[in-house]
């Protein structure tokens, strides 16, 4: 096959793959303009309203600071087997719907929240320091150099 | 939320150090795994010290980096066998194979870098094509390391700040993402497309 006979599908094929791509980046784009018009996402929001049914036990406790053994009494079941399963099927496996379940966690979180109030959030907190960056090493007078700032 | 990305993050809260380091590793080799939204929430269990914010860093980078040279590998060492059996009938001749390494050997850092840190969705292409180049190791590691840390350190620092709310800020991501690949896919497109329209029909076959 000659290049003469294959252009005209190639350039057919890469038309095409361009057409795709340009209607998958406007599609997000249009949807990030939207989100950003929006109110942004509030940080360290400890709202159990997020409280979800694909949720464990175990990623409710650590990201809402509250005690597994608390959720676990709450709900009526045995953490054995049942840590890495998320609420719907906890639910499912207890004959309950996950609205329920999850409802039963929410005023867990929300009672544990009211009697132990933890420390505010402080605004314009930094995160903890990382280690050093590591700087490539491109070999000398390379084009690949990074060069500072103008 | 879906099923893979619920159990990855049910074992996350239990063992969060390996889970996060073997999703990223896994991740970075070419399985499709939820790699951004784990470590995202790994970041956003860090707010009250446990896990180490800096330890989990160190784990994360570590895994991500030695995924990416684990593809590198993959390419240098599989390239070369697709080249030499389909190369010739899907127009690689060795001339053009020769002018993709030197433009490689030219931008491929500046590749590298982006494609850690922004155009993630093109990662595993890159880290193939450098292996399958004759891009060196070294410079390929060392370019990694620093795409990997900014990729790590504003996935880490997004999810410590935003804490158990880290969920809503995943459709931004996605979208972001989407958006940067697209056009990056788009500009390389293009320039194919002027290329293929200006060329000379000769044979090569």
């Amino acid at each position: 096959m000659t290049t003469l006979r294959r252009r005209p599908l190639l350039l057919a094929g890469v038309t095409v793959a361009l057409v795709v791509v340009l209607l998958l980046g406007g599609r997000a784009a249009w949807r990030l303009g939207h989100r950003l018009l929006g109110p942004p996402p509030p940080p360290r929001q400890t709202d159990v309203a997020l409280i979800a049914d694909w949720m464990s036990v175990p990623y409710v406790g650590r990201a809402y600071r509250v005690p597994e053994p608390e959720l676990y009494r709450a709900l009526g079941v045995e953490p054995e087997g049942r840590r890495v399963r998320p609420l719907r099927q906890i639910a499912r496996d207890s004959g309950r719907t996950s609205d329920q379940v999850v409802t039963i966690v929410r005023e867990t979180v929300s009672a544990w929240q009211e009697s132990h109030p933890g420390p505010p959030t402080p605004v314009g907190a930094t995160p903890p320091p990382l280690p050093p960056t590591p700087q490539p090493k491109p070999k000398d007078g390379g084009p690949d150099r990074p060069r500072p700032p103008p | 939320m879906s099923d893979l990305a619920t159990a990855l993050l049910a074992w996350l809260a239990v063992y969060t150090y390996p889970v996060a380091a073997l999703t990223v590793l896994v991740g970075s080799i070419g399985v499709p795994l939820p790699s951004t939204v784990v470590v995202l929430a790994a970041g956003s269990f860090t707010t009250d010290g446990d896990p180490d914010f800096r330890l989990l860093f160190g784990i994360i980078l570590a895994a991500a980096v030695l995924g990416d040279v684990t593809s590198y590998s993959l390419g240098r060492w599989g390239g070369h066998v697709v080249i030499d059996r389909v190369g010739a009938r899907i127009g690689l001749t060795r001339a053009r194979i020769a002018a993709a390494e030197q433009r490689f050997e030219r931008w491929g850092g500046w590749l590298v870098l982006v494609t850690r840190c922004l155009l993630t969705g093109l990662a595993l292409p890159t880290n193939l094509a450098a292996g399958a180049s004759t891009y060196p190791l070294p410079r390929f590691l060392a370019w990694a390391a620093v795409g990997e840390t900014i990729w790590t350190a504003q996935l880490l620092t997004l999810g410590w700040w935003f804490g158990a709310s880290w969920v809503s800020l995943l459709d931004y991501l996605d979208d972001a993402v989407t958006l940067l690949t697209a056009l990056a896919v788009a500009a390389g497109l293009v320039w194919l497309l002027v290329r293929l329209l200006r060329a000379k029909p000769e044979p090569t076959g």
